[in-house]
């Protein structure tokens, strides 16, 4: 990864997980829909960074927020494989002409089609993980289910949401 | 050897991949058995004060519910104690009768050590109140953390309840704050009693919602309806006897079954936690070293 991202990310990295952890940590809403807005800082991570680096970021956020969740082990797994997936994914949903040098997968740079297309199922997958692996099994599995599909529908509009505030607010400056 | 590490480099993508999961699995798999494992969850002592903090602005909205609770438990403690009758004293009534019928052949022997041995036994559960910092209902594995550690005597397998009913079990302690696992964890077992018929049976919650809760391992021969009201054993030494636990909500007779299908309405408020007491039972290790003699397999 170039070093003229190093510092833009670790503001993105302290803003999540500051609205992560104080904000929605305890935040449920109809009992079902969770949020884990951290996974937006793993997601928007620059598309030419690489595999091995956005794995090693996806253990240590997955276990950092694990310590406040009491959860130990479960985040690191769900975001090291979507952060595995995420590298053959990007690759698959290639726009027609490539991906310009230096674009962010961000819906400005790329659409808010491509950028649902991308995030939707990471997210998903992430979710599904989390949930599953959390119960332990597939007892109440449709139940599970609809925590999955509930708490990624939530995340992913609040992942937009943060997404075009950071954004807007960081404009100016460059 | 140049085999080997081309071989490496070219699928370290891969092997990273197995690698970080294998260590992630390893850590779910133990996050139940570590001991001492205060530093990789909300005990610890920089995750519980950013927990305290950003919960104490919810704190000023729960405090009229906590002041009714602290109230009711006054009222019934103070009817408790109009009536001579603190819990204690019935418990200790309750399990003299064989004390006295040993005092009577050999009063002379036994008094000395008797009348030590119950003043322990009036005194044998101390409860220490503790302020809850974070707690969550809404998970399928719950946990509750609290504001006391082992600088003030918490430790591990400690019981944990509240004047409503019972909350839990200390799973991890560190120097100032405590994680309990709630009643609210899916591998939450307690030993229970039906207090009307004295039935053993056990509790464990169903995942889904905060205020009902499965019993388990009431035959069906037992006479049990709606409205009894269960109470925790105290086998296990964790919780004092005939501590609160719920009401049975709903009983299901399964065809072919042996055992009912129980739904217990939870008598604590998990939703409003806010003040619980440790219960440290001083006669937990005779207890259980007694038992780990007992139990020792033949070899």
């Amino acid at each position: 990864m170039n070093s003229r991202y190093i510092l833009p990310q670790a503001i993105n990295f302290i803003v999540y997980m500051l609205l992560q952890l104080v904000l929605v940590r305890n935040l449920v809403l109809f009992d079902v829909s969770f949020c884990y807005l951290y996974l937006g800082f793993l997601l928007l991570l620059p598309i030419e960074a690489g595999v091995v680096t956005c794995m090693l970021m996806g253990f240590s956020v997955g276990l950092f927020v694990d310590v406040f969740y009491n959860t130990f082990g479960i985040h690191a797994a769900a975001c090291v494989f979507v952060m595995y997936t995420r590298h053959f994914w990007i690759k698959a949903i290639t726009p027609r002409g490539g991906y310009d040098l230096g674009v962010m997968p961000i819906p400005q740079d790329l659409g808010m089609r491509w950028f649902v297309t991308y995030a939707f199922p990471l997210i998903l997958v992430h979710h599904a993980l989390i949930f599953f692996i959390e119960i332990g099994g597939f007892a109440l599995f449709y139940y599970t289910l609809i925590k999955v599909v509930a708490s990624t529908a939530f995340t992913l509009i609040m992942v937009i949401v943060i997404q075009y505030i950071l954004q807007s607010s960081r404009r100016p400056v460059l | 050897m140049y085999n080997l590490l081309s071989f490496i480099f070219r699928y370290k993508a891969s092997l990273l991949f197995v690698f970080l999961e294998v260590i992630s699995v390893f850590f779910i798999v133990n996050n139940n058995d570590y001991h001492h494992a205060a530093f990789v969850n909300s005990s610890n002592q920089l995750v519980a004060s950013v927990m305290n903090t950003t919960n104490s602005v919810g704190e000023y909205f729960t405090l009229a519910e906590v002041n009714q609770q602290l109230s009711r438990e006054n009222a019934k403690l103070h009817e408790l104690l109009q009536n001579g009758l603190l819990p204690t004293d019935s418990l200790l009534h309750k399990d003299s009768l064989a004390l006295e019928a040993l005092a009577e052949d050999s009063v002379s022997i036994l008094a000395p050590v008797q009348s030590r041995r119950d003043s322990l036994r009036l005194k044998q559960y101390l409860f220490l109140p503790a302020k809850v910092v974070e707690n969550t209902v809404k998970r399928a594995k719950n946990y509750v953390t609290i504001d006391k550690g082992w600088a003030d005597g918490i430790a591990k397998d400690m019981g944990v309840i509240c004047p409503d009913g019972i909350v839990g079990k200390v799973k991890d302690v560190s120097e100032h704050f405590a994680v309990v696992t709630s009643l609210l964890h899916t591998e939450m077992f307690i030993s229970v009693l039906v207090e009307r018929s004295n039935t053993l049976g056990s509790v464990q919650w169903n995942g889904r919602n905060s205020t009902i809760a499965n019993l388990h391992d009431i035959p069906i021969h037992i006479n049990i309806i709606t409205g009894d009201t269960i109470v925790t054993s105290g086998y296990s030494g964790i919780y004092p006897p005939g501590t609160m636990v719920g009401t049975v909500a709903e009983v299901r007779p399964e065809e072919d079954a042996a055992f009912y299908d129980i739904d217990v309405d939870l008598s604590t408020e998990f939703q409003e936690l806010s003040y619980v007491y440790v219960v440290k039972n001083r006669l937990r290790q005779e207890k259980d070293s007694l038992e780990v003699i007992n139990f020792k397999p033949n070899e």
